[in-house]
Parts: C-alpha cells; sequence; structure tokens
C-alpha cells in the first residue's frame, strides 16, 4: 500500500500551536490512570511494556512514558499476571495514546485516553503488529547531512506514538499496532511531509518520500529576500538588510508566547 | 547578547539586530511583555543591539522561520549562510581576532 505525501504548512501549525497555548488550553496534570491489556479472546497479557512514546534506534525499539511535564521521570510500565497496570501520566489537556507492544509475540495495541474522562480502568486489546517501513530521499545533495524523523501519530491524539531516525537518506521501519496513523517525516532544513496509512495488512509500505529543501535552506548561498520593518530600535526603520554589505550580520528571531 | 560583549573589539565587522515576530506588533506591547524579564533575567539590562518589528508577519513568512530561536546569518557578501548563526558567526569572529591578533 503506498500513501501520497502532502505537504503542510509549518508556519500555520506553529501558529496554531501558540494560540493555543495563548488560550490556556495546553494546560497539564498529572493523574493515576489504571489498565489493563487483554488479547483478541479477552484473557489478560502479562508482562507486555506500555508507553506514551516508543522510539526505534539502532534496532532497538523502547518504551517512554511520560509522568511529568519535563519528562524527567521516566518510568517502565508492565502489565502484571492479571495484565492490570498503572501509573502517574501527565495529560496536557488533550487526548493521549498509550501503546502496549511485545515485540517477541509480535502484538500490540492503542487505547485513546481522554483527559475529561474519569474512567476507573480502561481497557487495551492487542492483536498482531504490523511492520511499516518507508524510504527517505533529500531532494537537495546538500542537505544529505539532515537528521530526519519518523513521527507515527494516532489520528485520534495530537502527540506521536513512536518514532524512528534516519540519518540522512535511507529505510526505516517501525513495528507499531494496527490501525490508521499518520506518518509524519520531520528534519531541521526540509519540509515535513505527511502521510496517511492504513495499518490493515502484516507488512505496510509507507514507500520513498523525497523531501524538499525549506525555503529558508533554499537561500543558502544566495540573496535573502527583503525584511519588513514596522517600528525600529536602534536603528532607521528604513534600514535594508543590504546596508550590512560588508560585515557579518547576525538576525536572531525571537518571540514572545 | 554574550557574542555582542564577547566581540565589542569587532563591532566594525559585524550586526546583531533582534526581529520579532508579529506577536508583538508595536513596542508598545513590546516593552510592556518585556518589563518583567529585563527586571529578573536580564539584570534590568536592555537588549544592547537593534530589535526591528514586523506587524505584517512578512518577514517570517518570506525566511520560513518556523522554529523560534532560529538565528539567521547573512555573510559579507550578502549572502545567507547554512548551519547554526551563532555559532558560525562566533568562529567567523575567532578568525578574525586571530588575524589581526597578528
Amino acid at each position: 500500500m503506498r500513501g501520497s505525501a502532502r505537504y503542510s504548512n509549518h508556519a500555520a501549525i506553529a501558529a496554531a500551536v501558540l494560540a493555543a497555548i495563548a488560550a490556556g488550553a495546553l494546560a497539564g496534570d498529572v493523574r493515576d490512570v489504571r489498565g489493563r491489556v487483554v488479547d483478541e479472546q479477552g484473557r489478560p497479557v502479562a508482562g507486555i511494556a506500555i508507553g506514551t512514546h516508543w522510539t526505534s534506534m539502532n534496532g532497538a525499539i523502547t518504551p517512554q512514558w511520560k509522568s511529568d511535564a519535563s519528562m524527567q521521570e521516566r518510568l517502565t510500565i508492565r502489565t502484571d499476571d492479571q495484565g492490570r497496570f498503572g501509573g502517574p501520566l501527565y495529560f496536557d489537556g488533550r487526548p493521549l495514546a498509550l501503546v502496549a507492544l511485545d515485540l517477541q509475540a509480535r502484538r500490540g495495541g492503542t487505547a485513546i485516553l481522554d483527559p475529561a474522562a474519569r474512567e476507573d480502568e480502561f481497557t487495551l486489546t492487542v492483536g498482531p503488529l504490523v511492520r511499516l517501513c518507508g524510504e527517505v530521499r533529500i531532494a537537495l545533495p546538500l542537505l544529505k547531512d539532515n537528521t530526519v524523523r519518523a513521527f507515527i501519530f494516532d489520528p485520534r491524539a495530537p502527540i506521536a506514538i513512536a518514532s524512528a531516525v534516519v540519518e540522512g537518506e535511507g529505510a526505516w521501519e517501525l513495528l507499531l499496532p494496527p490501525g490508521r496513523v499518520k506518518l509524519s517525516l520531520v528534519a531541521a532544513e526540509l519540509e515535513r511531509a505527511e502521510i496517511e496509512l492504513d495499518l490493515a495488512a502484516e507488512h505496510v509500505d509507507a514507500g520513498a518520500v523525497a523531501l524538499q529543501p525549506t525555503a529558508l535552506a533554499r537561500l543558502y548561498g544566495k540573496e535573502p529576500p527583503p525584511w519588513t520593518v514596522t517600528e525600529a530600535r536602534g536603528v532607521d526603520a528604513g534600514v535594508q538588510i543590504a546596508d550590512f554589505t560588508g560585515k557579518w550580520l547576525l538576525i536572531e528571531t525571537w518571540s514572545y508566547w | 547578547m554574550d557574542l555582542y560583549d564577547e566581540f565589542a573589539d569587532l563591532r566594525d565587522r559585524f550586526a546583531i539586530v533582534a526581529f520579532h515576530d508579529r506577536s508583538a506588533p508595536t513596542f508598545e506591547v513590546l516593552d510592556e511583555r518585556m518589563k518583567d524579564v529585563i527586571e529578573k533575567q536580564w539584570n534590568g539590562r536592555e537588549l544592547p543591539f537593534p530589535i526591528l518589528l514586523d506587524s505584517t508577519g512578512r518577514t517570517y513568512r518570506n525566511f520560513a522561520i518556523t522554529s523560534l530561536g532560529t538565528a539567521i546569518l547573512i555573510d559579507p557578501q550578502g549572502r545567507v549562510v547554512r548551519g547554526a548563526g551563532e555559532e558560525i558567526l562566533r568562529a567567523e569572529l575567532e578568525k578574525l581576532r586571530a588575524e589581526r591578533g597578528r
């Protein structure tokens, strides 16, 4: 199965995030959650690890469990003999996905926790895992040393459930629970590419995605576009970038939120 | 700010400007917000280099600035330099200083 690439607008996302923070929508809190993991026949699954985000590096897939806002404290949460698990979990005010993975038995599942719901215990059902693979290509040779992160999102929750790292161009692979996901390929100097995929087969190929340089990266080695200054302090508001020719000019970007 | 102070002897070779995004459309808004930061974090000191505002947001769009804290470095020939602006500028200024010292 192959998805089609869709390029999102970074600026719009950043603006939306800032607006959400300004509105206080992301007020976070830590809450104790309790759950139970069962297989497709409803039998408890013991010893399975659960994380809010799974990272894949050098072939090792490890869970992270976000128990505070700073992510300083790292917990490893596993089910007991009855398939039960629990622990303090950080909510940022939005729905949160929990993913259980058993790489040996190749099964896993996802549950979405709604921060508004106050259920005592929820159930996470695991089924056969899906091997999702893909390939990163970089359109501009100069930028082939970028580190690219492949983030996987459950469409019901805004925080990625898993990620893999690709140094420059190359193949990547993740083992994931079945279901619909959004793949987001992100690198510092490259435009983000997003693909929606349905993990409904044992093996799903996201295909090769050629990442394009950001508008800023396209300016490397070239003259920058003119800036627009509506007010200035310490310099005349009519100042142009060209006025600094002959000197190094560092433009620090700055925001308040 | 550290870079600006550290290379005070090379001020004729470089300039730093702080370019604010449109979240502060005027100095009136910016000054009000910065009061606390200047007092508590910068020991009462204001930014020593020019501050530019763009209430239209056009500059950030044209430069495709998406992550705040990005520093864009322009070389003396007026071309955009790839990479972490502050670190590269520091290295270039250290080179210039070594040349002057000779």
